[in-house]
């Protein structure tokens, strides 16, 4: 390969090929780090240069970084990096147009590696996209020649549509990864929580990309049920992103202080620190394990929709703070608010009520209608349709509708857990929650709550040797009797210590009737609770 | 989980425990050894709050009446708060425990 000496101007036919060899539509079945390649190899041949690169600005850094090369492919290897405005290629960036220089001081170049392979003479043209700078392309000639305007030009062009390609993808990646992102972080499948009927939906914006709207319901140890509706103000994947850790950050608040009003105060102080200036509005709430109080605090967020059995649906009334993010100073408020059997709950994001040229008075007024009557499914669904129709939504919208389940629809409760001590707290929270939507007397649930209670624990202690079993509860309830059973598969052995026997007098106390039956296979108690009329003290 | 506390306030020879939470198999031991550790040589009454109690077992009624036995084998008088219609006052009733144990119940 001899360099040409340039001078001659290329006439049109040569012109021609050259757009040609970098407007083939061959190119368009490559993917963008393949094109970029073939581009620049194509480029070096055509113009008969030593080395060609891109380099592209790393928004974070604002360096320029070496993308792809030709001739010498180590810059990349290397991740050369050179400062934006600084050097011959920060030059280019800073200045917006193409550099020329026909004999190279190599005191100008920072990229050593231009200056460890000679080279003399260096033309370089911007990137641009929509008046920004993303990146410089340059061409090295290890001998000392001219280019012309027309080489130049041609430069530029070859430029133009690197930009153009990176764009499209970067637009692309960054939509697909925002979307993606914010799939993964709305929950796939509500957690299942007896006695709570739950349905949620998230319906992503349908111009600009998906925002920062989310919503979380999660089970905390205790029993308690944390209930979240969020958005964060902007969109695409900053959005998106700063979402993802504020769903981690009040999770994790929430499994060490209940009060909502004290979760929200400490990811406030969390945002303001960590994600200074970003903007953001939270409802959470807390179900206690019963399922029969609601706290709520509000940080600028829409406040829940509410209806229990004989009323009509209407805004929680609640205290509402100021959103987080916007260094208020103040007290976060929690509102504290009876859930009876049958109580719905619907929280939402402004989406959903905000349209275009209408007040959103009308807006909650259509919700408020819509979310009348049927399960939390069927609710979920009918405010969907009447609040968007078929229409793609202009925001991101987010819904969660939450049902308490009353005595009439009450299914029979059935848990399995291992025959060790600690299970008996998991069996307390799925009996408090089943004895909450039956709506029992405090009096029948505290004999209930007792006698299964004691049953469990003598077939954790005498049922199993060191190697352990299982322990069943299946609870149901009918004409006014509630039946409680409770299976091992290993075999008692007699009571022993000075707690002996205890247990099964507390049963035979708490219990209108009791049996035990203890066969090979194992034992089975059988536990009756009359609800009308207390067992006798 | 169990999320039992026992907090411990002492007033010179009087020791005060208020115990709030679940208590079951799985923490009784855990809260018995604590209730012992707090009580010194000198104290000449305990008094155990339950009114905070959330659910009360044998197990923990076992704790209850244990340290009963032997705070009174030490002359420590002993003292049980377990309101009417709290959950350790209905344990401690279905046990036939107000009687057995001899213990005092005040609100």
């Amino acid at each position: 390969m001899s360099p040409t000496d340039g001078g001659e101007r290329p006439n049109d036919t040569e012109r021609l090929r050259r757009i040609e060899s970098v407007t083939d539509a061959a190119l368009t079945h490559l993917d963008v780090q393949d094109l970029l390649v073939e581009l620049l190899e194509r480029v070096r041949e055509t113009l008969d240069v030593d080395t060609a690169a891109v380099l592209l600005v790393d928004e974070v850094t604002n360096d320029l970084v070496a993308t792809a090369a030709s001739g010498i492919e180590e810059e990349v290897r290397q991740g050369v990096r050179v400062p934006l405005g600084e050097g011959f290629a920060g030059r280019i960036a800073a200045e917006v147009a193409p550099v020329v220089i026909e004999d190279v001081d190599h005191s100008e170049v920072l990229n050593p590696l231009l200056r460890e392979r000679g080279v003399r003479t260096l033309v370089g043209v911007p990137l641009v996209v929509a008046s920004r700078v993303i990146g410089v392309l340059h061409v090295g000639s290890l001998t000392t020649r001219r280019f012309e305007p027309d080489d130049v030009e041609f430069i530029q062009l070859v430029g133009d549509r690197v930009a153009l390609a990176i764009q499209a993808r970067r637009s692309n990646v960054e939509r697909t990864a925002a979307s993606a992102l914010q799939r993964s972080l709305i929950p796939e499948r509500l957690p299942a929580i007896p006695g709570l009927e739950l349905a949620g939906r998230y319906l992503p914006a349908g111009e600009g990309g998906v925002g920062g709207d989310w919503y979380d319901v999660f089970t905390l140890p205790s029993g308690r049920v944390g209930i979240v509706m969020g958005d964060v103000l902007g969109r695409g994947l900053r959005a998106a992103v700063v979402m993802g850790r504020l769903r981690s950050a009040l999770r994790a608040y929430a499994l060490d202080t209940v009060e909502p009003g004290e979760v929200l105060e400490r990811l406030d102080r969390k945002i303001q620190h960590f994600e200074a200036g970003q903007m953001t509005t939270v409802l959470y709430a807390v179900l206690d394990a019963g399922l029969t109080t609601l706290q709520v605090a509000s940080a600028g967020h829409p406040l829940p929709m509410m209806s229990t059995p004989g009323s009509e649906v209407a805004a929680v009334v609640a205290d509402v703070d100021p959103p987080l993010g916007v260094d208020s100073g103040v007290r976060r408020r929690t509102t504290t608010l009876d859930v009876p059997p049958g109580a719905m709950l619907a929280l939402f994001t402004d989406g959903l009520v905000e349209r275009r040229g209408e007040s959103i008075t009308l807006g909650l007024e259509r919700l408020r209608k819509a979310l009348g009557a049927g399960s939390a499914e069927q609710r979920c669904a009918t405010a969907i349709h009447s609040m968007l129709g078929g229409a793609e939504p202009q925001d991101d919208v987010a819904l969660l509708v939450l049902r308490r389940e009353d005595g009439g629809d009450s299914p029979p409760l059935r848990v399995k857990v291992p025959a060790v001590a600690t299970s008996l707290a998991l069996i307390r929270t799925a009996l408090r929650r089943w004895l909450a939507a039956l709506g029992v007397s405090e009096r029948v649930g505290f004999n209930v709550m007792l006698g299964v209670g004691e049953a469990v624990a003598n077939a954790v202690s005498h049922a199993y040797g060191p190697s352990g079993g299982t322990v069943g509860v299946d609870m149901s309830c009918s004409a006014g009797d509630i039946v409680g059973t409770i299976r091992d598969t290993g075999r008692w052995r007699l009571p022993r210590g000075q707690n002996r026997g205890r247990g099964i007098k507390i049963m035979e106390k708490c219990a209108d009737e009791v049996s035990v039956d203890t066969t090979e296979t194992g034992t089975v108690v059988r536990l009756l609770f009359h609800i009308a009329k207390a067992a006798p003290a | 989980m169990n999320d039992a506390s026992v907090s411990v306030h002492t007033t010179g020879d009087k020791v005060h425990f208020t115990i709030s939470g679940d208590v079951d198999l799985a923490n009784a031991s855990d809260i018995e050894a604590e209730l012992t550790a707090a009580i010194p040589n000198r104290a000449k009454s305990v008094t155990l709050d339950l009114s905070g109690v959330t659910y009360l077992d044998s197990a923990g009624l076992q704790v209850v009446f244990a340290l009963t036995v032997k705070l009174r084998r030490l002359q420590i008088d002993i003292r049980v708060i377990a309101p009417e219609d709290s959950p350790a006052r209905h344990a401690i009733d279905m046990a036939g425990m107000a009687s057995i144990a001899d213990i005092e119940l005040s609100y």
